[in-house]
């Protein structure tokens, strides 16, 4: 069945436009992409509560969505100017007030050429290097978005030592053989699969996931029929 | 038992402020009553601007032997973790909002490791905004909407959140139940509030509990001001919130702000705060995990 819905059904209606300010922020975190060759990228999240409005720039490690940073947020009571910049990591200097569009992109600028604005880039560059991303030639920096991981370090517990291992919707812990393993690329946890692998991973414990209000419906259903045998 | 503390340090401009960091985390690890038998301290140091981490690092291990002390300054600069806990037992990742989440594995005895979801908060200040409650209420509903990712991503729901609000607990940002939805009373806090058809989760505010009269053992405030057209002037801006599950945790009175930090009175002899270590006062709490 085709779409049957106008394609101009909205068209001439107020707010339907993009954000000018959020179309500023959007252009900043694709030009970080190729600024950094690819190894830092940029998302922007719309955090707006309306009537006011909020655009947060994150920046990660390519890959690496679980490091996400916050560089800087642009709040406006109603959409538009003035806007307040914030750039937490810039000390007394963090808050910016603008009053056009040419005074936001001068604090944007501003910002960007902070040396701590540099340095938290550098130090995420280095986190996507030692993962293994290598920087591209300028054009080649479109990337996928990529699912969180995020890994804790080792610590002892009665059962040995084991990790706090967050990945793919699902949390628990994982022992350090089973890192050491993963670490080492060994047979017994990564096999390939195609252009793909499949990694194997007994965890410590229980696993949690997180499931909406109809998985879990699915879930309690599959439950119910596996013990009755079907 | 674990005693986690937060103290706003005012870019380290207080001549005594490292003297004061290391007598404050001395004194919750030697106390028994906050930090239990093993002195499991977590403590977050907010704006500690150029304080020297590998220096506070040494002090400690030197003027509160007995722990292996270790300190953690934050990407952005704005926190310096230290602590006695095993670091491999925190996972940090982003910051967001300004502010600093991590995972704590706690292990008891033979039981399941238990993680926590931690903040440690420094919220935007409305000094110099147009519209003060309007910034309070959308800073709070931004920390409010990363505290409920982290809770789906981690799939975990019990969340403690420890540092300066830059409101107090019954500013709307607190208390609206679309901002943080703080409450006062911990039976309250363990249902949902259904406002609208939408149900919106509880914190527990434990800090309520020290409003009103300052007393020797009652500090209701941990930052001092005189405003014009307020009749309070000790802020409760630095609170901590724990979600439901959490609730029986909290190690009963143990929510406070000090004024003491092991021999070192954080007050002049006037009462007001001693600049010399910072314009804002710790606070504390213990939990039973």
């Amino acid at each position: 069945m085709e779409n049957l819905w106008p394609n101009d059904l909205l068209a001439g209606m107020p707010g339907s436009t993009p954000n000018a300010i959020e179309t500023i922020l959007e252009i900043q975190a694709l030009g970080l992409a190729a600024i950094t060759g690819g190894l830092v990228v940029g998302r922007v999240r719309d955090r707006s509560f309306r009537p006011a409005r909020a655009w947060s720039l994150y920046i990660e490690p390519v890959d690496q969505p679980s490091k996400a940073y916050e560089f800087l947020i642009i709040r406006s009571a109603d959409g538009g100017y003035p806007v307040a910049v914030e750039a937490y990591h810039l000390g007394d200097m963090r808050l910016k007030r603008c009053e056009s569009k040419a005074t936001l992109t001068k604090a944007l600028q501003k910002i960007f050429a902070e040396p701590s604005s540099k340095s938290v880039i550098r130090t995420l560059a280095e986190e996507a290097i030692a993962a293994g991303a290598v920087a591209r030639p300028e054009g080649e920096t479109q990337v996928q978005p990529a699912r969180p991981i995020e890994i804790g370090p080792v610590f002892d517990t009665p059962d040995g030592q084991v990790s706090s291992v967050s990945m793919f919707g699902i949390s628990g812990h994982i022992s350090d053989t089973t890192l050491e393993n993963l670490r080492d690329r060994n047979r017994r946890v990564v096999e390939p699969l195609n252009e793909r692998f499949v990694v194997t991973m007994p965890f410590v414990g229980t696993v949690k996931a997180t499931v909406s209000k109809e998985e879990l419906d699915v879930l309690v259903a599959q439950a119910t029929r596996s013990l009755k045998g079907n | 038992m674990l005693a986690i503390a937060f103290w706003n340090v005012h870019q380290a401009r207080g001549a005594d402020v490292m003297q004061g960091v290391v007598a404050l985390a001395a004194a919750l690890a030697g106390d028994q009553n906050l930090s239990g038998p093993d002195g499991d301290v977590l403590l977050c140091l907010g704006e500690p601007g150029p304080l020297d981490r590998n220096q506070l690092e040494q002090q400690l291990n030197l003027q509160a032997p007995g722990h292996q002390w270790w300190c953690e300054k934050s990407l952005s600069g704005r926190f310096i973790t230290l602590g006695t806990i095993n670091k491999g037992t925190l996972s940090f990742s982003g910051e967001t909002c300004g502010c600093l989440p991590t995972t704590v594995s706690r292990v008891n005895g033979q039981n399941e490791i238990s993680p926590y979801e931690l903040w440690f908060v420094h919220l935007m200040s409305p000094v110099n905004s147009d519209n003060a409650s309007m910034l309070q209420a959308g800073v709070a509903r931004e920390l409010r909407e990363a505290v409920k990712d982290r809770e789906i991503l981690r799939s975990n729901s019990a969340t403690i959140a420890i540092g300066d609000f830059n409101m107090p607990p019954y500013s709307p940002g607190m208390i609206d139940p679309t901002t943080l939805n703080a409450a006062a009373c911990r039976t309250a806090a363990r249902g949902t509030r259904t406002v609208r058809a939408k149900k919106h989760n509880y914190f527990f505010n434990p800090m309520w509990e020290i409003l009103g009269s300052r007393r020797t053992d009652q500090q209701p405030g941990s930052f001092y001001r005189r405003y014009d057209n307020s009749a309070i002037f000790w802020h409760l801006y630095d609170q901590v919130l724990v979600r439901p599950e959490l609730i029986d945790r909290v190690v009963s009175g143990s929510a406070r702000v000090m004024t003491m930090a092991g021999a070192s009175n954080l007050l002049t002899s006037r009462g007001g705060i001693d600049a010399r270590f910072s314009d804002h006062l710790p606070i504390t709490i213990s939990l039973a995990i």
